[in-house]
This record gives structure tokens, sequence and C-alpha cells, in this order.
């Protein structure tokens, strides 16, 4: 159409990353949709997310206009308009925009330097491309959006199987069970003999950041405790995931609790943080 | 009875649901579940205190949490 050559999406996604870093200097990871792809999820998307090193948005919008290539692209309403902004690179055929968006500041992600440090480099539609690592990923998804939870999921399961695959050591083992996340990682992990040695799972729940994590060992080593959690393991729940039997149905619904009950304070976290930004608008 | 209450009984989940859906709270089957499993989470973990392995699996508010949960490699093994 038009006498341009078809691109993919991801050869699309490839072309503006090309252009921000060469064109506009502007340094950026892929988040959002192309990401979720990235990792191995099959999804579809029409906007090109970025978390970028920018100080504001009105340096993003100041070097965004150095790249030939993307040209002067209309800004698109932001809520957020000092961490967040939108620019529309065109209409599809459906008559649908297509955004090229910018987190400078993401309230759920830790600031670009540690995230660039943790990035993760994979070939996208033709380039070598940086990433938000898998654990930054998980993170920045946990909104009030129902559709950002469905891509956790199957994160988590992507997460989890990629760790298992390297625990060749002890210190690696010690990394993913401190990590685990699903059910499927979790009955992988089972039939590997992963949780049998003690220390190796006491040493796991030290580590453990994140209070699903926890609740699938806690009933295997019931009195290790991990140095800090990223949010409270309801005691009420604790106490029950210490008088069940490891890996049995009781302690399998109790995890699935912790789970819903992490992500409906995640939701709220995040509407609250929404509706600071919209009274401050 | 446990000694929080009531327990959560298995044939009144599916018409507490259908009455979320009804009420206009929700727009969909789905949301009303989520609503469901919200507003009853610390009563399914207490189900997992008291009932045995079989009475848990079959247990409408337990099924409903799964379902809505991480997937295991068998559809609907707990």
């Amino acid at each position: 159409m038009g006498g341009w050559p078809a691109v993919t999406t991801e050869q699309r996604l490839a072309e503006i990353a090309r252009a921000l870093q060469e064109e506009a200097g502007i340094d950026a990871l892929v988040m959002g949709g192309h990401a979720v792809r990235h990792y191995g999820v099959e999804r579809n998307t029409i906007d090109f997310d970025f978390c970028t090193g920018a100080a504001s948005t009105d340096e993003v919008r100041s070097k965004l206009a150095l790249s030939h290539s993307l040209g002067e692209l209309p800004e698109g309403p932001s809520w957020r308009p000092h961490d967040f902004a939108r620019f529309e690179l065109g209409k599809l055929a459906d008559g649908r925009e297509e955004w090229l968006e910018f987190w400078v500041r993401n309230h759920l992600l830790a600031d670009f330097n540690q995230l660039h440090a943790r990035a993760e480099r994979g070939t996208y539609g033709g380039r070598e491309l940086a990433f938000l690592s898998l654990t930054d990923l998980l993170r920045s998804k946990e909104t009030e959006r129902e559709s950002d939870w469905q891509d956790i999921a199957l994160l988590e399961e992507i997460r989890d199987l990629r760790h298992l695959a390297s625990a060749k050591t002890d210190a690696r083992l010690v990394e993913f069970l401190s990590s685990i996340r699903s059910r499927r990682g979790f009955e992988r992990a089972m039939m590997a003999g992963a949780f049998d040695a003690n220390q190796i799972v006491r040493n796991a729940i030290h580590a453990c950041v994140h209070p699903i994590s926890y609740a699938f060992l806690v009933p295997r080593v019931k009195d290790a405790i991990p140095v800090a959690l990223s949010a409270q393991l309801e005691p009420a729940y604790l106490d029950r995931l210490r008088q069940v039997e490891f890996g049995a149905p009781k302690h399998l619904v109790l995890v699935e609790v912790v789970r819903r009950a992490y992500k409906r304070h995640a939701m709220e976290l995040d509407r609250q943080d929404k509706q600071r930004h919209l009274n401050q608008g | 009875m446990t000694k929080q209450g009531p327990i959560l009984r298995s044939q009144d989940v599916q018409p507490e649901i259908e009455q979320i859906l009804l009420s206009g709270r929700a727009s969909t089957a789905s949301e009303a579940e989520s609503i469901y499993l919200d507003e009853h989470l610390e009563e399914i973990a207490e189900l997992a205190v008291v009932l045995n392995d079989r009475e848990l699996r079959d247990h409408e508010a337990v099924k409903l949490l799964v379902s809505h949960g991480s997937r295991s490699w068998e559809d609907g093994r707990l």
C-alpha cells in the first residue's frame, strides 16, 4: 500500500529503536507488548513502548525532533505529563492510531540505570534490541488493568522455566526457588527434586522477595524467614501455610489465595497512584 | 461452623455470582467471579484448614479460585 515495502510489527519496532538510538540519541529499553512478545508470549500490540534514561519528557520531545526518519510526530494526551509522553506514529488501515510511548519515570520500576544494568538483549525484527529484564517487565505490569495480569501469569511461567533450566549449581537453584511464582514452575521443580535439600530451601526462603514465592516455600521449612519481602504476607495466611503439608492441595489453594490477595492489593495501589495524579492534574 | 463463623457453602457460590451479575456490579461472568473471589478470599483460606482434600477439591469456591489462578500442567488439577 502506498508503494512502501510491507514490514512486520517487529521490524517496525526495530526500525523505531534504531532511529531513537542513532538519530535521536535516546537511550531506551523496549517494554510493553513487544517486550512480552520477545519473551515468548504470542500477543498482538499496535503500540511501541519504551522506558528511557531521559531526564524529562521535555528532553524526549527535543531529542525526538532530531530524528529525520521518525519526522514530526503529533503528541497525544498523557495523564502523567511529567513521567510519560506519547506520540502518534500514524494510523492503521482500520483507523486506529499507532502510538510511540515513553516512560521517563514509572512508579512501578527502579531508575533507568538499574533497569539498564539488568536489561536483556535479543534479536527482534532483524536487529539486536535491549528489553526490560523479565523481572522488571513483570513488575511493570502490576497495574489496575486485568489484561496486564494475564500477561503476568504467562511471563511468570516463562521465567520459572528459564530459571529451572539454568539451575545447575546450588546458587542458581536457590535463585530459582526464591523467585518461583507459577504453579507450573512449582510442579516442575517438584518433579526435578529441587526441594529435597533443606538448606537449599532455607537459603531460598531467606532470599525471597515476593510473597507468592514465600508462600510456595514456607510449608517445606516452616521456621525460615525472608530477609525482606516486597509486600507483606498476611499473618493469617502465613499461619495456615505453616500448618499444611508441602505440595498438598491445601498448600496450593493457599498459594492461590496469596496470589489473589497480592493482585488485589497491587491493583488498588495502582488505582490510587493514578487517582493522585488525576487529582493533581 | 468455624470459630470465625459459618463455612462458605459450595452450593451458594454460583447463585451469589449470578446475583453479582444481575445486580449490575459486573458486566461479564469473569468479572462477577473476580468480585466474588475478592470478597470471599479470607473464607476460602479458612476452607483450606477445615476441609479435607476431597472436600476442598470439590468446593465450588476453590474450583473458582484455581481456575482464576496460575495454571497447572494438567487442566482442572488441584
